[in-house]
């Protein structure tokens, strides 16, 4: 029932090879992905059920698989983002490029089997059929990415720099820098401020001097970064910015209440991959400064 | 402004983080604050936990003293005044400046301030107003500001603490009247309770004129909170739950926060050093309040009178339906949303899928589990399409035996912590 994508393809001529791709790689954007959703329905692959959508970084060639690789096109991702937003509404948007950012080895494929089906069936929520196993898989996908998006927004570390920008690092599971600029940006309207994520080489930067008094400044993307300050960023601290970050340690350690001490407890929440950013976790526990004297 | 002695200030953190672990009156969730633009801080999100300390609590607000100096010498206390111990007190301008820097680098969502009472309760309260006026006013500061209030502090400063506040707290201290008079002889719970009074009618007046003037200023827009402590006199759940209940009821609180009392002072009043921390009480407890908050249960359901304590070895829930075996099997397919979240195991989020994805599909106990039901409990209430041969238990002498025994070790090690719920 691929006819509500009809109008999406009117005027497209598109050459089909000899053979048939079961594979289809996108460049690994969202747009990217889209572009290669209209590249299936162009081509009426959409009811193969060995089809597959692979991020072009993620595919291990095969000898028995036929792949083609799909060129982003932002004029077909547009169209094709135009009709999922009338199909799925804001929170099935939302549900798809969350699980997007998920960078998951097969969610390419998994969102597909979501949108075939919505374009199936365009009068169901078909968001709410936890029976169906895309869209199970996709919203456990999505609860996963949030997770990681809600730690990020607590574990994240600005650190006081000498340019007077505060400064973070982080390594997220999922790629959730652009789920919590904004919650960020909201926040620390007032301060320079800075995240970058080291395991994906890239960061978001709020400029407060291109602020007005009604509106937060725009967050710009930053790629280059010094790698020996990535490594130690003590090297661009401020003259206060120990002072507090020991402070914050005397604070930390003295919250606990030794008899009600439960280390499984604690790893659970803070999961001790994280802990490499922490500042209340980089310190020994009997370091002078944690010790209650006046 | 004053100048901060950085010197010193590390240490006086020190004690007064220390002297104010035991309230546990502290989420951050709930605030409305918006950042109007420019300012620092935005408290409109839900509570944000930045970190865990290694007792596995959230710590979400930077939550000190003013001082642990008291005039007062309330048993349970270690601030009290016949206590030995260090004693500290911040100014004003040190606790803004640790409040500004903290939320700067993201180690917090906002400040909870308590103190101990020096010299009055208004010469301590005004203070405390003080600081939070100025992270408002000069600081432009919109985080979460939670105060206590002092015990004794007039009307006037009250009113003021609201307007800067979130939210403000009158702790309770200890649920019975008769333990609070041995305890802190110097403190009632009527005195403790004028204070909630003023803030509730407040809370109603400004919600009154709110509806005509919008511009009408916002007076604790997160509410007013208490806590009590439990295990350091001798009073019951039922009595701790009918008070809670009692709180919701007639003084609009937000939430009871519950304290297993941790012993570390020896006095002949209290339990002995060493005598363990109530913690699954704890634990107990607060599910309760949730039973109450949030599942449409009443106080009388959860703990009934000839049996006035919480049964320590399964959840409130899962007592109450093993008390209540008539009420089950549930037809998960037909049931109302009600009788769906009174199934053990199963939580208001997965109660809302149920509801949602049973026009589509005759569910199965897979699907069940895979919407987030704990299906080992819930097996034995729930009636599904196909056959379910756990319900053969439900009608047998020894169900509870029976059901603790399949069940027990799954939660077994996540009693503690207020996280750990159903
Ligand atoms: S008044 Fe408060 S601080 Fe003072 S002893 Fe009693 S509980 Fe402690």
């Amino acid at each position: 029932m691929s006819q509500s994508l009809s109008e999406l393809v009117k005027n497209q001529n598109y050459q089909l090879g000899q053979l048939t791709p079961s594979i289809v790689l996108y460049e690994p954007s969202f747009e990217g992905w889209l572009s290669a959703v209209f590249y299936v329905y162009s081509n009426h692959l959409q009811d193969d059920t060995s089809l597959q959508l692979i991020a072009q970084d993620c595919y291990v060639p095969s000898l028995f698989a036929h792949a083609i690789s799909v060129e982003t096109n932002a004029n077909h991702a547009e169209r094709v983002l135009t009709k999922l937003n009338q199909l799925l509404g804001r929170s099935g948007m939302r549900n798809l490029l969350w699980g997007f950012l998920s960078e998951k080895d097969n969610i390419g494929t998994t969102l597909f089997q979501v949108v075939k089906y919505a374009i199936n069936y365009p009068s169901r929520h078909i968001m709410d059929d936890l029976g169906n196993l895309n869209v199970l898989e996709l919203v456990q996908t999505v609860k996963s990415v949030g997770r990681e998006k809600h730690r990020m927004e607590a574990f994240v570390r600005f650190e006081h720099t000498v340019e007077d920008i505060y400064f973070a690092r982080v390594e997220p599971d999922f790629n959730v820098l652009p789920l919590i600029g904004e919650h960020f940006r909201q926040r620390y309207q007032d301060q320079h401020w800075a995240i970058y994520d080291l395991a994906r080489g890239y960061g978001i930067y709020y400029n407060k001097s291109q602020s007005t008094p009604k509106r937060p400044a725009a967050l710009q993307t930053i790629t280059e970064f010094d790698e020996a300050v990535l490594r130690n960023p003590a090297s661009i601290h401020s003259e206060d910015e120990q002072r507090y970050q020991r402070f914050w340690q005397g604070y930390f350690t003295n919250v606990n209440i030794k008899e009600r001490k439960n280390p499984r407890l604690h790893k659970q929440y803070l999961p001790q991959r994280y802990w490499k950013y922490l500042s209340e976790k980089q310190v020994l526990p009997n370091a002078q400064h944690l010790k209650k004297q006046r | 402004m004053a100048t901060i002695n950085y010197e010193r200030l590390q240490g006086k953190l020190n004690i007064l983080a220390d002297a104010a672990k035991y309230d546990v009156s502290c989420s951050s969730s709930a605030g409305t604050r918006k950042n109007q633009g420019g300012g620092l801080g935005d408290a409109s999100a839900t509570g944000i936990c930045h970190s865990y300390t290694e007792d596995g609590r959230c710590v979400s607000l930077l939550k000190i003293l003013l001082t642990n100096h008291c005039i007062y010498d309330c048993a349970y206390c270690t601030s009290r005044k016949s206590n030995d111990t260090p004693r500290a007190a911040f100014s004003v301008e040190e606790v803004v400046d640790l409040t500004m820097q903290f939320y700067r680098r993201n180690y917090i969502e906002g400040l909870f301030l308590s103190s101990g009472i020096f010299k009055s309760g208004d010469y301590t309260m005004e203070r405390l107003v003080e600081v939070a006026k100025i992270l408002r006013t000069r600081e432009r500061f919109n985080g979460y500001i939670h105060l206590k209030t002092i015990p004794g502090a007039s009307k006037e400063l009250l009113l003021e603490a609201g307007l800067y506040a979130d939210r403000l707290s009158v702790n309770i201290e200890i649920p019975t009247k008769s333990g609070l008079a041995l305890l802190a002889p110097e403190k009632s719970h009527e005195q403790l309770k004028a204070p909630m009074e003023t803030v509730k009618e407040e809370i109603i007046t400004i919600r009154e004129s709110r509806k005509t003037h919008k511009k009408a200023p916002k007076f604790v827009p997160a509410g007013q909170t208490s806590q009590m402590i439990v295990g350091a006199s001798n009073e019951t759940d039922l009595q701790v739950i009918q008070l809670s209940s009692h709180f919701y009821k007639h003084y609009d609180l937000k939430r009871v926060y519950y304290s297993g009392y941790v012993p570390m002072l020896s006095d002949s009043r209290l339990p002995a050093i060493g005598t363990p921390v109530p913690m699954i009480r704890e634990n107990r407890l607060y599910q309760a309040d949730w039973l109450m908050r949030f599942y449409g249960f009443g106080a009388h359901e959860i703990v009934e009178p000839d049996s006035p304590f919480l049964d320590l070895d399964c959840d409130p829930k899962l007592a109450w339906a093993i008390r209540h075996r008539d009420h089950f099997p549930v037809n998960i397919q037909t049931a109302s949303y009600e009788m769906i979240v009174r199934i053990p195991g199963i939580g208001t989020k997965t109660a809302k899928k149920i509801v949602k994805a049973r026009k589509f599909n005759q569910l199965t106990l897979y699907h069940l589990k895979k919407m987030g039901a704990a299906v080992n409990r819930a097996k034995y209430f729930i009636a599904t399409t196909g056959k379910n041969e756990h319900l053969a238990h439900l009608t047998c002498d020894n169900f509870r035996q029976y059901v603790l025994a399949q069940t027990q070790t799954k939660f077994k090690d996540q009693r503690s912590g207020q996280l750990a719920l159903f």
